[in-house]
């Protein structure tokens, strides 16, 4: 559609430019519609489509074995009305976000600036990295026998502090802190290599000003490194918070949603409805709430970010 | 101008042209299989498979429907069987089902309206009465069986001589386990594996009280007072660690593995793991059949076997192959293989030759073993199950853990089990 205004401006009569260019700029319309093409054909059928169709079955019930009817909004009235699962689903998704957010960042970025100074920097950054590029899978099953009674954990605390540990991931009390615990072991290696990237190309001017001017400890990092690195930050919550609302993989192998539904999250609420219950209608209705959800944060902390992030300019 | 128009419909052509292909391959594929000009008819086959060797194994039986009708062809397609029911309810939702699908007795129930009832197509004929009540559901055979599979208490035969107690044999009762269970459990080892697993838990429940978790016409009653009696005697197991508690709502297999580990003394565990239960124990294996409560022995009896779908396009054919996939001849080769327990009652005795032949030094406990099989089979039950049973068995999992770390009592438990599964059932 953007072709309509330059053709027309090249209206005949008004010097040989505009018409010597025409067939350029239409050979660089057909290579631009020659690469942009296949990708937006991509886009449309595996991603609008199927987006345009999760709306749409939102609003059905729609059994996977059978014919869809139409429901209007009882899906969603489902969810949050007497479907039993659901409210402690979406609880325990922002109990986790809550506590997986903040304690991945905090150790990602002390652990960044503290391997910043080491001589074994590389090393560091290896070792941290490991767990984010490990199946998910194969950690949560290494972490459930640490876990398990009679697990290396419940050792430990029976024979250093004689205390006898509790059954982690059966007690509704521990089982989301297990997870929570599990998780940030596993993903803090990235943001680790995104802030070490980050304190990497802090500009070194500025941090002689800030020690010419007597900023140590404490008042340079808060005031003169943590801005510096604030891009990186940004980008490091918003993503880790939103694969945090969508996780899954950890508490599905470590406890399955329970005890009870205390580890039950809403993307495995979602897959439940869907695989087990066969309820694809139920399983759409679920996963528009967290998009929903998702977008609502994002565009928060994107209005937030002007507030706290610094870009160099 | 224009051209760029003509490009525009030239792509939205495409586009249509490559949605009306994706279309036309579904129609296709929903026939379950293809006629060649010949007339040789080529029938998809479903099944689990999860190695290599297993997948030879089929292609085998593929070929021997091949060799017995040269004009049945049989392609097979093979998924984990952790993943192959999620598969096979997409390919039925998106009309991709094959003709020939593999079906668990266990799963039965979500698949009525998809299978061809055989009825007079199939002969019965040979098959371990057990074996095919399983598998058919309302009075219409919905698949014919290749196996058989009952559950049965497997016990450590060094802890049993140690603790001084006779071993377990058939007949031997309820009184008889608790008391075993509890002098089992020493230095930090517990009597016995608990478990929430379907078959292993609701088989010792069946055969405590009689308590069943689905009506004749298949519904729901976690909540009846059976249960709640049963479950209560099965989480007391818990007190003072005589019964192990699983790790986690996750932890299916916690009970059979506790006990291979050899941290548990006792745990129920399939027949079809009689085989590599014996040979992977660090220890002296023997199995018993279940523990006899109220109204003696009892087991839930579960298997699988192959079904028609109703969309197939050749049926005859499929009844053909059928008759080959579960014959004689077939169930014969997969048990010189050692696949599993044979639902061909002729086969039977030769399941126990090849575990004998696998384990010479094991071959008393092998022998018992098999016989175990046999006797509790006398008295298995079929567990029919609801559409939704994935779910229920979800639900087991989580609540019912709680009820054996005592954070909840069964009657709640039950309750939410009952509660939720009957939405979908």
């Amino acid at each position: 559609m953007a072709t309509t205004p330059l053709l027309s401006t090249a209206a005949p009569g008004r010097g040989k430019p505009p018409r010597r260019k025409r067939p350029g700029r239409r050979a660089e319309q057909w290579s631009a519609f020659g690469f942009a093409g296949p990708s937006v054909v991509g886009l449309g059928l595996f991603t609008l489509f199927p987006v345009a169709m999760a709306v749409v079955m939102s609003l059905f019930h729609w059994p996977m074995l059978g014919e869809p009817s139409f429901l209007g909004l009882d899906n969603f009235k489902y969810l949050f009305g007497e479907d039993p699962n659901f409210g402690v689903a979406l609880r325990n998704t922002f109990i986790f976000t809550g506590l997986y957010v903040p304690l991945n960042v905090i150790v990602a970025l002390g652990l960044a600036f503290w391997i910043n100074n080491s001589r074994f920097a590389q090393l560091w950054r290896v070792l941290f990295f490991i767990p984010a590029i490990t199946p998910m899978v194969a950690n949560a099953v290494i972490w459930k026998m640490l876990l398990q009674p009679d697990g290396t954990f419940a050792y430990y605390l029976e024979s250093l502090f004689g205390i006898s540990a509790p059954n982690f991931l059966a007690d509704g009390r521990t089982a989301l802190l297990s997870v929570v615990a599990m998780s940030v072991w596993q993903g803090f290696g990235y943001n680790l290599i995104v802030f070490s990237a980050a304190i990497n190309e802090m500009p070194s001017n500025v941090l002689e000003a800030a020690q010419l001017d007597g900023a140590t400890g404490l008042r340079k990092f808060w005031s003169v490194q943590l801005p510096l690195i604030s891009p990186a930050m940004f980008f490091a919550t918003t993503m880790t918070l939103i694969t945090s609302m969508q996780v899954f993989t950890q508490p599905y192998i470590l406890t399955a949603g329970g005890p009870g539904n205390s580890t039950e999250t809403l993307v495995m609420n979602v897959y439940q409805a869907g695989f087990q219950s066969r309820d694809l209608g139920l399983a759409a209705s679920g996963a528009w709430i967290l998009f929903a959800i998702i977008l609502l944060i994002t565009a928060l902390q994107f209005v937030g970010q002007k507030k706290w992030v610094h870009y160099e300019h | 101008m224009r051209k760029l128009r003509r490009a525009a419909l030239a792509l939205g052509a495409v586009a249509v042209a490559a949605g009306a292909l994706t279309a036309c391959g579904g129609d296709a594929d929903s026939a379950g299989g293809t006629k060649a000009e010949d007339g040789t008819v080529t029938l998809d086959w479903e099944m689990w498979a999860g190695s290599e060797d297993e997948k030879a194994q089929l292609d085998h039986l593929a070929q021997m429907v091949t060799d017995a009708n040269p004009k049945i062809k049989v392609n097979l397609r093979t998924a984990p069987f952790n993943d192959y029911f999620t598969k096979l309810q997409t390919e039925f939702a998106t009309g991709e089902e094959a003709c020939l699908v593999s079906m668990q007795s266990l799963r039965l129930a979500g698949y009525t309206d998809l299978l061809e009832p055989l009825g007079e197509h199939v002969p019965a004929d040979g098959f371990d009465p057990a074996s095919t009540a399983a598998l058919n559901l309302g009075g219409k055979q919905l698949a014919m069986p290749f196996d058989l599979a009952s559950m049965l208490v497997y016990y450590n035969k060094d802890a049993f001589k140690a603790a001084g107690l006779d071993e377990p044999k058939a007949g031997w009762t309820i009184a008889d386990f608790e008391t075993a269970a509890k002098k089992l459990t020493t230095g930090g080892k517990s009597g016995f594996g608990m478990s929430f697993a379907d078959l292993h838990t609701l088989s010792l429940l069946l055969s405590y009280n009689d308590a069943a978790p689905v009506t004749d016409d298949v519904k729901l009653q976690f909540d009846e007072q059976k249960m709640i009696d049963a479950v209560t005697w099965y989480a007391g197991l818990a007190k003072d660690d005589v019964g192990s508690v699983p790790a986690s709502a996750a932890d299916g297999g916690w009970g059979e593995t506790q006990f291979v580990n050899g941290n548990a003394m006792m745990a129920v565990d399939g027949s079809w793991n009689i085989g590599s239960n014996i040979s992977s124990a660090k220890f002296d294996v023997g199995v018993a059949p279940l523990p006899a409560g109220v109204g003696g022995s009892k087991t839930y009896v579960a298997n699988s076997g192959f079904g028609v779908s109703k969309s197939c396009g050749y049926k005859d054919e499929a009844y053909q192959a059928l008759q080959i996939l579960t014959g004689p001849e077939a169930a014969q080769y997969l048990t010189d293989q050692g696949r599993s327990f044979p639902a061909r009652t002729e086969q039977q005795p030769a399941f126990k030759e090849f575990l004998v032949a696998q384990d010479p030094d094991n071959a008393e406990a092998v022998s018992a073993a098999v016989d175990s099989i046999t006797a509790s089979l006398s008295t298995g039950v079929p567990l029919f199950t609801t559409k939704n049973w994935d779910e229920v068995t979800k639900n087991m999992a989580r609540y019912l853990i709680e009820v054996y770390t005592g954070a909840s009592t069964p009657a709640d438990a039950l309750a939410a089990i009952q509660q939720q599964g009957a939405r979908n059932q």
